[in-house]
């Protein structure tokens, strides 16, 4: 199975669908992946989030602690 | 009903595959959306709320749709955006051209009808792009059963 984390990037263990996307093992391999194509590290890690929750800013931080979120994804 | 040899698709027909915006814009930086208009209701929404809401969450459903048979929810675009969409940024990274920081622009949201008409909710200039390029775009399908 395949996750989408942008239409050339993917989370999973399927082949890729085509030749112009890669498919990664783990999310923190996704996250370097995004680092390395230029995003900085909040929006790389937004992407992240988003991928896994449909939610970009379901990370640990001082304003969702007080809201008792759980983190998701953090590097 | 919705039928995909209408003449209401017409325009978004000739246009796929067209390699670049100007055969739509013409020179002009905005310019009415390539497809038919979504049917309305005269109150309320035609939308099932409830499955909206609960499909988007989670992480977006995504799949490969054809850009030809759609309709519209907002009335125009924007040349500046869609030529964005047509660069490889937005494939690449994810970054779109506006409202980067709102969970629902993330990825184009289309809604099928019982029917098979299927509105694009969010994601215009990117499933405009995608008509130029002549290409399948991917996004989040939201069906009514």
């Amino acid at each position: 199975m395949l996750t989408y984390v942008t239409q050339t990037l993917y989370v999973g263990d399927d082949p890729p669908p085509d030749s112009d996307v890669v498919v990664v093992a783990t999310w923190t391999a996704a996250y370097r992946e995004l680092r390395d194509r230029g995003l900085c590290a909040d929006d790389a890690r937004h992407r992240i989030n988003f991928a896994r929750t449909g939610d970009m800013y379901a990370t640990r931080t001082a304003a969702r602690r007080q809201h008792q979120r759980p983190a998701v994804h953090r590097v | 009903m919705f039928d995909p040899a209408g003449r209401h698709f017409d325009l978004p027909r000739r246009l796929f595959g067209a390699g670049s915006s100007e055969p739509l814009f013409k020179g002009f930086p905005k310019v009415p959306a390539p497809w038919p208009s979504a049917g309305r209701l005269k109150s309320g929404s035609p939308y099932d709320l409830d499955l909206i809401h609960q499909s988007l969450r989670g992480g977006p459903n995504m799949e490969a749709v054809d850009p030809r048979w759609l309709h519209s929810t907002q009335p125009s675009v924007l040349q500046e955006h869609v030529n964005y969409y047509m660069g490889g940024e937005y494939a690449r990274t994810g970054t779109t051209a506006r409202d980067q920081g709102v969970n629902l622009n993330q990825v184009p949201r289309l809604y099928v009808r019982r029917d098979g008409a299927t509105d694009i909710l969010s994601g215009h200039h990117r499933a405009t792009a995608s008509l130029l390029q002549g290409a399948q775009f991917q996004a989040h399908v939201i069906r009514e059963e």
